[in-house]
């Protein structure tokens, strides 16, 4: 192994100073998270313009808990961003407080919105129903899903079905906080075969997508 | 790393002379093997180099430098383990009784290590870790306290009433040793 005067391996040395562009430290996680804030008030506002407003839930119901699931949401973006950062990397208790607060979340407004309201699908339409909401929720997520993912990896995806996975169930809580302001059926059968399965399926989508992003960068 | 992160080529050059010590002792101290300690170290500044805009320069570069050369090893291990290599993959991130001198020969090593285990397990939880990153993996107490949240004061105060308690704690088994 050959090195330079200083001590420093050539290797390494070429290696290093083939690309030492300068680069612009990333932002806190939190500032950087903030850009899906927007996101999701646009899509809450694309939905209710698209698909009009569901009558069944109150103010407080309906736009409370949309805004609180965005705000989970951005939280959750922010906790994926930290873990790209390598000396903030979240600990095993964290991430399963993140993911069982973040489904817990979607079941306690389930269980709101059926307490309160009680809509249920007709017989003829559970299956429509059943496929627009869930291919609803996954459309709506899935550009959050990229931006998310976008961000992140600018960092170091290390633990990259673990970043995946957060930004999914991020996404899912933004798309579907903003796709049940539309959908009128409370009941749990729907909502959790329908919507939380839509979240999941997001889940399964970034964790999937971030591996198969950490490969390609490994093998490219 | 501010300078290094703006492109100055010989920033790099500092941050391995002032680095590489550090990196060197931790990851012999898991590691503990001297050709593969330099393999790592290398990959430990080449994964520094791509992750250079991770590091925020309001923060201690010490725990971002050795979070990623933790990575390093890991990721070595992993591999070694799908070679088939599983003499070199044992991860010990315990204090090393040889870097604190205590080793003679190797019965009085084992000896030595197993005291000082025992005597750090006295210690508080708190206190512990101070020792550890300061002794051990070299941390300064500015870099301590900022991981820890708490002041370079109490930093100090920590490490010094751990290493106080040790001693005292082994110089006390080994009178033991001697009147047996």
């Amino acid at each position: 192994m050959s090195t330079s005067d200083d001590g420093v391996p050539s290797a390494l040395r070429d290696r290093v100073f083939a690309d030492l562009r300068p680069v612009r430290p990333l932002a806190d996680p939190w500032k950087r998270a903030l850009v899906l804030a927007p996101l999701g008030l646009a899509l809450l506002g694309l939905v209710h313009l698209r698909y009009g407003t569901r009558g069944d839930l109150g103010g407080l119901l309906l736009w409370g808990l949309s805004l609180l699931q965005i705000a989970v949401g951005v939280g959750l973006v922010v906790a994926a961003l930290r873990e790209v950062i390598p000396d903030r990397a979240l600990s095993i208790p964290v991430q399963i407080v993140l993911f069982a607060a973040g489904f817990a979340l979607a079941l306690g407004v389930t269980y709101l919105a059926w307490h309160a309201s009680g809509t249920v699908a007709p017989p003829q339409m559970r299956y429509p129903y059943w496929k627009g909401c869930f291919r609803g929720t996954i459309e709506v997520g899935l550009p959050a899903l990229l931006l998310i993912l976008l961000l992140a990896a600018r960092g170091m995806m290390w633990r990259p079905s673990l970043v995946g996975g957060l930004a999914g169930l991020a996404a899912g809580l933004i798309a579907d906080a903003a796709w049940r302001t539309f959908c009128n059926v409370a009941e749990p059968t729907h909502v959790l075969s329908a919507h939380f399965a839509g979240i999941v399926a997001l889940v399964v989508i970034g964790a999937f997508a971030a591996k198969l992003y950490a490969w390609l960068a490994r093998v490219g | 790393m501010r300078a290094y992160q703006s492109g100055d080529a010989s920033a790099f050059d500092r941050l391995y002379a002032g680095l590489g010590p550090v990196l060197r002792r931790y990851l012999h101290s898991v590691a503990r093997d001297a050709t593969r300690v330099d393999d790592l170290v290398q990959e430990t500044f080449l994964q520094l180099h791509r992750a250079r805009r991770t590091y925020d320069p309001e923060r201690p570069v010490i725990p971002w430098v050795l979070a990623i050369a933790r990575h390093v090893f890991l990721m070595d291990c992993r591999t070694r383990k799908r070679k088939g290599d599983t003499a070199s993959v044992e991860f010990d991130e315990t204090i090393d009784a040889g870097e604190l001198g205590l080793e003679r020969s190797p019965d009085e090593a084992v000896i030595a290590r197993d005291r000082l285990r025992r005597g750090l397990a006295t210690l508080t939880p708190g206190t512990r870790r101070v020792v550890l990153l300061h002794h051990v993996q070299g941390w300064s107490f500015r870099e301590i306290a900022a991981r820890l949240g708490i002041n370079s004061a109490a930093a100090k105060l920590r490490a010094s009433r751990g290493v106080n308690a040790l001693r005292t704690r082994l110089e006390d088994e080994r009178d033991d040793d001697e009147h047996q």
